[in-house]
């Protein structure tokens, strides 16, 4: 990658490895690929499913370029497939039968939290985002997570803002449920500990109908 | 015999339940039951934690450390695409070999080397007169037919003409390429219609050489596929290695082979979909050379 390549805009780039630059595409990566990592690694909550997860996406990306119609901007574009690609992955993890306990905790970060709290309530949030549906996963990730606009997520989910703002709402009630536990263990979020009423999961996701 | 009544949004408890308190944070609820809630909380200390919860959830999240990528999935993910870019490299108009650069250029006059290495041997498949491609696709021909007979120092190379009738794309090209090449081309079916092919090169050159522009069907004859694959590599006489009437993105294309300049251990596989000349733009893969 070279350095003169540091103001071209993403969609040039797109028509360039369209065109067979071959440097073009590694930009796009080189750009991206830190927030796709994270984008992946919350939805799925294991480092080893997000690495497949991003792999398969980029691949799958690099291959399909010559499709994309600059509809959207290509970060929101490689969001999309990555995005899918995890809800794949998850859909593939839920069918295993035995589902391996998960290892971020086994996998140092590489900027790792500056306290053991810090390290163990991130730790923590990680693990009860595993437990929602990887949409509302996905959803709550994009906006909570990585503060992506509601509009763009839509987007990027390929629903109505609607959809977003209500899976995003019941993510949220999920994981404060889930976070209570970690708070009577000592955890950091203040709050009270008044058993909650639990949500029901099964019922449909009304949001669907909202735009 | 019927329950209490339940306002909805409220748990049997009387309290609000942890998704309606979400729904009214993000503005989803209706206003009746907005107001309903609004009203609750004013009284209602727990449920004010509740919806502190929930809203110091949503800094929980935030707060989660942005690491990178580590290091070992970068270079994975790197190594991944590098396999994918190697399996079928799209050339770059710069990397082509650009034909008024070759020193083959000036003074070679396109006919001569025709000639020349229209004296190549041919292997030609033999569609026979019935049965499909499909269905003799695996199978070669073994017989060799010599279309010329004046040996003008000819290569003892073959050109393997095909019609596999094949959908090549980026990403099969790779694993199509070499079928070709090694007379084990991927049986496909052929389209209705589409069972035309020649058995053999014929021997003419249905252009003059100073027209340098070939149809992809005029490459069926022998002298002007080589006068294509000499524009191909930029003006350098080269010897095909293989040729298919195929498709390309579901489209007529002619696919032809030729050994990369200097890189014995790929070929290159260009792609004529209109014309064969030296101002069209063709597609060009670079794929391994099979052993």
């Amino acid at each position: 990658v070279t350095r003169s390549d540091e103001g071209v805009d993403d969609r040039e780039l797109i028509a360039r490895h369209n065109r067979g630059d071959s440097d073009a595409f590694r930009i796009i990566v080189e750009r991206h690929r830190d927030r796709l990592w994270r984008v992946a690694l919350r939805t799925l909550g294991n480092a080893d499913d997000a690495a497949d997860a991003v792999q398969d996406a980029l691949i799958s990306a690099f291959r399909s370029a010559g499709n994309f119609r600059g509809d959207s901007a290509v970060s929101t574009w490689l969001h999309r497939i990555v995005v899918n690609a995890c809800l794949d992955q998850a859909r593939r993890r839920a069918s295993r039968p035995v589902v391996a306990l998960a290892d971020d905790e086994s996998r140092p970060a590489t900027a790792a939290p500056d306290t053991l709290a810090a390290r163990e309530t991130a730790a923590e949030v990680l693990a009860a985002l595993r437990q929602l549906p990887p949409e509302q996963a996905a959803a709550v990730v994009l906006v909570d997570v990585e503060g992506y606009p509601v509009a763009e997520v839509a987007e990027i989910l390929a629903v109505p803002t609607g959809t977003v703002k209500s899976r995003c709402a019941r993510a949220r009630a999920r994981l404060a449920e889930l976070l209570r536990d970690f708070d009577e263990k000592g955890g950091g979020n203040p709050g009270s500990t008044r058993p909650v009423q639990p949500l029901n999961d099964d019922h449909p996701d009304s949001g669907e109908e909202l735009t | 015999v019927t329950g209490p009544q339940v306002t909805p949004g409220f748990g049997p408890d009387g309290h609000a339940e942890l998704g309606a308190l979400a729904e009214l944070d993000e503005s989803l609820l209706e206003e009746t039951q907005t107001r309903q809630l609004d009203v609750h909380l004013q009284t209602c200390v727990d449920c004010r934690d509740q919806l502190g919860r929930i809203r110091a959830t949503r800094a929980l999240l935030s707060a989660l450390p942005a690491e990178p990528m580590p290091t070992d999935v970068v270079r994975r993910i790197d190594a991944a695409l590098t396999d994918a870019m190697q399996t079928a490299t799209v050339l770059p108009a710069t990397k082509r070999r650009r034909w008024f650069t070759s020193p083959a250029f000036a003074g070679v006059a396109a006919a001569v080397a025709a000639v020349g290495l229209a004296s190549a041997l041919i292997v030609s498949r033999d569609n026979g007169s019935g049965g499909s491609n499909a269905e003799k696709g695996g199978a070669a021909n073994t017989s060799s037919t010599p279309q010329h007979a004046a040996g003008l120092a000819a290569p003892q190379n073959t050109v393997k003409q095909w019609q596999t009738g094949a959908n090549y794309t980026p990403s099969n090209i790779s694993v199509l390429v070499p079928g070709i090449l090694a007379g084990t081309p991927t049986p496909v079916p052929s389209p209705a219609g589409e069972d035309a092919s020649p058995n053999t090169f014929s021997g003419t050159n249905t252009k003059s050489a100073a027209t340098e522009s070939y149809t992809r069907e005029q490459l069926r004859s022998l002298p002007n596929l080589i006068a294509c694959a000499k524009i191909l590599n930029a003006g350098d006489a080269v010897q095909p290695l293989a040729v298919d009437f195929a498709n390309f993105k579901g489209k007529p294309a002619t696919i032809v082979v030729i050994p990369t300049h200097d890189d014995p251990a790929h070929v290159d596989v260009w792609i004529i979909q209109t014309t064969c000349s030296n101002d069209s733009l063709m597609p060009v893969y670079r794929v391994p050379r099979p052993s």
